[in-house]
């Protein structure tokens, strides 16, 4: 359970106004907004007490004594509230801009002291050479043909290319292999699937969601007779082939709701949660088909950097305190446990005995009784070939004629 | 809390990626602090004008009465003013904020897919994640364009553009990174490093004064120098002259050597030019590239007298005797000297050493790490995935059927490390292996006669298909090695234990 995150939400929630989307100096602009009016409604009245006594000088000066007491008083209470209003602003303003500025220190306290706790640039140690620039660019090229090309605001075959080539620079050996794709994907997104169909292979899953989705669509439009007859005579007889694909399953409910004149509160929704799942499955589909790598190489290699960081800063903390230092050349100091399927790429192998990895230098070799052990350790316990060994790990003896190297192979 | 796939927890995100809270937060503290001039401003002018308001209508005439009617109506059109540069303000502000609500929006997408424990939900976050970094990595680094004239403009800000700012756009991720401060200072960086333009660094410097003399910055001083130079170097004396008064002198405490340098500078400035760079310099250089001792004689090249002069005593000739001009009688008198620290200071590298010093300043004012957060984690993450048979690539023996040889490499053999890829490959060679204790193998593992470790139900899966794919025919209870293409019978199978 995060612990940070809720506390940061508490205290930014801090920058706003009780109970309302208006950040803290939004006050300010009240207060003055409001001061602003009452300065002109004093004017106002000032105005018409100039009139007042002009017009009563014009008159007759001694009618009424009363009448310009009267006046004098107001006058004084105007002069009583213009300075009333000033002081209050002055004052609020004031109060408001330090409860502020506070709110910000509490902040910024919080961030130092809660957020900060390693300096990023210490973390990065093996630098990568500055002439690994123009490969870094190649595939960041490949990610973004690969992730970015259904969302240019450019159409056809060569002008996506063009733009791919000013905009980033990609060059065309990379973009075109994922140009047919963005336009499939742009077609999808634009709720035209006549490509995509044409494209998907009779039968295939892809097919299936596909007709799931032109059908949901149509019945956004809210035609039921269109619709049922899309799904009687254009849905392929393989649509019924498995049962838990049936385009019918998904679709029945949505019908029957709609020819009942329901109203489909989420039909938004699960149109594009669909819309969403063919696209997926169709990139899926069209990287297996045309050999490319379903996830780009930055992206795997960027995500297994992520899960590294945390060994990392553990192994910089257990550094500091106990003094240790970088001890292999050529290897990283520390074990990272990776998922799955950032490991299927080469099988690694342990030799049991000396506990190295195997290499090309000292490769596996096998036993009579089927163990493995790296050469290193086999020409120790042999002692360079010159006498039989026991094996390690069972009673069996072994001599080196008897032993075979190995290779692992993952398929 | 567990991982779904050993990914850090989201704490763990929060303080890695504190700078994107740091720097919104930076920039509404300066906000506030704006808005707090604003109003001090305010406050003390309208007092001023109260009191003189006061002081009118005290004397209770008509007339001055009317005096004290038009002065109201002038303090009203300024407090109209004062409220609308409030509003702008709290413009700003409220974007500013928002950025941070989107970023926490952020973070707790990834609260929320390890609680539901959505494998697929967190790939995509992660994916944003990497987009994100893509993002911030060609922000900083790619050439800002200026906007073509035909597009429209909506804001300011937006008349250059940058292809991450653009990637970013399109991604819909443009609120998580602070795109404006880093473009800012990728502004700033080329204009010194390729048009040798010293003005944005001049006027930010004069915007961020207060900053840089806190973190007592050589960075003013090292720009001035860098102006007075310039100035030097297209022989503008009298301009360098003045620069050296108005802006150097200032500077005669705390860096007196460097000032000293540079009015030395100003006389010897003729005798560093380019031609008094010597030949002999070219020939000898590969050699200092190449390193150690060993190499620099073997690889010496002696080629005209000169050079046999300057690699056994090691002292240059003089070229006078080939090559004499007017400038270099004057250079040949001074020949003797020690030059090398006003080459230093003439020299092209300046420039780009004075961008760094104003990245690294630039960066550390928003609490930005200096150095690319895509090479940190390509760095860690290439050395994690590296293992000791990447790099080597298997080699096939190929078959007469074109088809299954196509079938097998680019399908069932192909390789899809992103260590190995095309583009990593050159970069991983320097990096550290991941460190392992653990065999990672597969399950029911079983050697072949010519020593080629399976997995076993792959094996039978591979010919199975092969069969299905009319690839080549395969009797019951054979198998085919995709490596060297024999056949084997299951009975020749050796299950293998490889503790």
């Amino acid at each position: 359970m995060s612990i940070l995150l809720p506390v940061l939400k508490l205290e930014l929630d801090k920058l706003y106004e009780d109970g309302s989307q208006e950040p803290l100096i939004h006050k300010c602009k009240e207060d003055t907004h409001e001061f602003k009016t009452q300065l002109k409604k004093l004017k106002a009245h000032l105005n018409k007490h100039i009139h007042e006594v002009e017009a009563s000088t014009g008159i007759n000066n001694n009618s009424n004594v009363e009448e310009s007491k009267k006046r004098l008083r107001r006058r004084e209470l105007v002069v009583e509230k213009l300075n009333k209003a000033h002081r209050q602003w002055d004052h609020s303003v004031k109060r408001n801009c330090k409860h502020t500025a506070q709110q910000h220190t509490r902040i910024n306290k919080f961030l130092n002291h809660k957020m900060h706790e390693f300096d990023l640039d210490l973390v990065y140690v093996n630098k990568l050479p500055p002439e690994s620039r123009a490969n870094i660019d190649r595939a960041i090229s490949f990610h973004i043909s690969r992730y970015n090309v259904g969302n240019l605001p450019a159409n056809g075959r060569q002008e996506i290319i063009q733009y791919l080539n000013q905009v980033y620079g990609i060059t065309e050996d990379i973009s075109e292999k994922f140009v047919q794709m963005g336009q499939i994907v742009q077609d999808m997104k634009q709720g035209d699937t006549s490509s995509c169909v044409k494209w998907s292979r009779d039968g295939s899953l892809l097919q299936f969601e596909l007709y799931a989705l032109n059908a949901m669509q149509l019945f956004q439009h809210g035609d039921v007779l269109q619709t049922y007859e899309y799904l009687t005579e254009n849905v392929p007889a393989s649509a019924f082939k498995y049962r838990q694909l049936q385009v019918i399953t998904q679709v029945s409910p949505l019908l029957t709701q709609l020819l009942l004149g329901q109203k489909i509160d989420d039909l938004e929704e699960k149109i594009q949660l669909q819309l969403n799942k063919c696209i997926s499955l169709f990139t899926k589909e069209y990287c297996s088909q045309n050999k490319l790598p379903y996830d780009s190489a930055l992206f795997l290699i960027i995500l297994s950097g992520v899960i590294s960081f945390q060994f990392f800063i553990k192994y910089q903390s257990i550094r500091a305190s106990a003094h240790v230092d970088w001890t292999t050349e050529d290897e990283l100091p520390f074990d990272v446990t990776l998922p799955e399927f950032l490991t299927h790429f080469h099988p690694i192998f342990i030799c049991p005995v000396l506990k190295e990895e195997t290499t090309l230098e000292n490769p596996p070799y096998s036993l009579p009784c089927h163990h493995i052990l790296s050469k290193k350790s086999l020409d120790r316990l042999s002692k360079n070939g010159t006498c039989t060994f026991k094996c390690p790990y069972c009673p069996v003896n072994a001599s080196k004629a008897k032993t075979g190297r190995v290779n692992f192979v993952m398929l | 809390m567990g991982s779904l796939f050993n990914e850090p927890s989201t704490d763990f995100h929060l303080k890695l990626n504190e700078q994107l809270f740091q720097i919104p937060h930076e920039l509404l503290r300066k906000n506030v602090k704006l808005v707090q001039r604003l109003i001090d401003k305010e406050s003390q002018g309208l007092n001023a004008d109260f009191q003189e308001l006061n002081a009118l209508l005290a004397e209770n005439t008509l007339d001055q009465d009317k005096v004290a009617l038009a002065k109201l109506g002038e303090l009203i059109a300024r407090v109209d003013t004062f409220e609308k540069k409030l509003n702008s303000r709290l413009k700003e502000d409220m974007q500013l904020l928002n950025r941070i609500k989107q970023r926490v929006a952020f973070f707790q997408e990834l609260e929320d897919a390890k609680n539901l424990k959505d494998q697929s939900r967190l790939a995509s976050w992660y994916q944003k994640y990497a987009n994100l970094l893509i993002g911030d990595y060609l922000i900083r680094n790619s050439r800002i364009k200026a906007r073509e004239l035909n597009e429209d403009v909506q804001l300011e800000d937006d008349k250059s553009w940058n292809p991450g700012v653009i990637f970013l756009k399109q991604q819909h991720l443009d609120d998580l990174l602070d795109h404006d401060i880093l473009l800012a200072a990728n502004r700033i960086s080329k204009s010194l490093t390729e048009e040798h333009d010293l003005n944005p660094l001049i006027k930010w410097i004069g915007e961020n004064r207060s900053f840089l003399k806190k973190r007592c910055s050589i960075l003013e001083f090292e720009s001035r120098l860098q102006e007075y130079v310039e100035l030097l170097k297209t022989g503008d004396f009298r301009g360098a002259i003045d620069c050296f008064q108005q802006f150097l002198l200032q500077f005669m405490e705390t860096n007196f050597e460097d000032l000293k340098l540079a009015s030395g500078l100003l006389v010897f400035i003729k005798s560093c030019e380019q031609p008094s760079k010597p030949t002999t310099e070219e020939i000898i250089d590969p050699q200092i590239i190449a390193g150690d001792e060993f190499s620099k004689e073997s690889n010496l090249v002696l080629k005209t007298k000169a050079d046999v002069h300057q690699h056994f005593f090691h002292r240059r000739v003089f070229k006078g005797a080939t090559n004499v001009t007017d400038t270099f009688k004057f250079s040949h008198l001074t020949r003797n000297m020690n030059f090398a620290r006003y080459t230093d200071l003439l020299n092209i590298k300046r420039w780009s050493d004075l961008s760094q010093l104003f990245l690294k300043e630039y960066y550390s004012m928003y609490g930005i790490s200096h150095l690319d957060p895509l090479l940190m984690y390509l760095s860690l993450g290439i050395s994690t995935l590296k293992t000791k048979e990447c790099l080597h690539g298997t080699e096939f023996l190929s078959s007469n059927n074109k088809e299954l040889d196509h079938y097998i490499h680019s399908g069932v053999l192909r390789n899809t490390c992103p260590v190995c890829s095309d583009e990593f490959a050159p970069i991983a060679k320097e990096l550290p292996y991941a460190h392992h204790t653990q065999s990672k193998l597969f399950e029911n593992p079983v050697m072949l006669p010519n020593g080629n470790i399976y997995d076993m139900k792959k094996l039978k899966m591979l010919s199975a298909a092969l069969v299905r794919e009319n690839l080549f025919s395969l009797k019951d209870h054979e198998v085919m090695d995709p490596i060297d293409k024999r056949i084997f019978s299951e009975s020749e199978f050796v299950t293998m234990y490889p503790t």
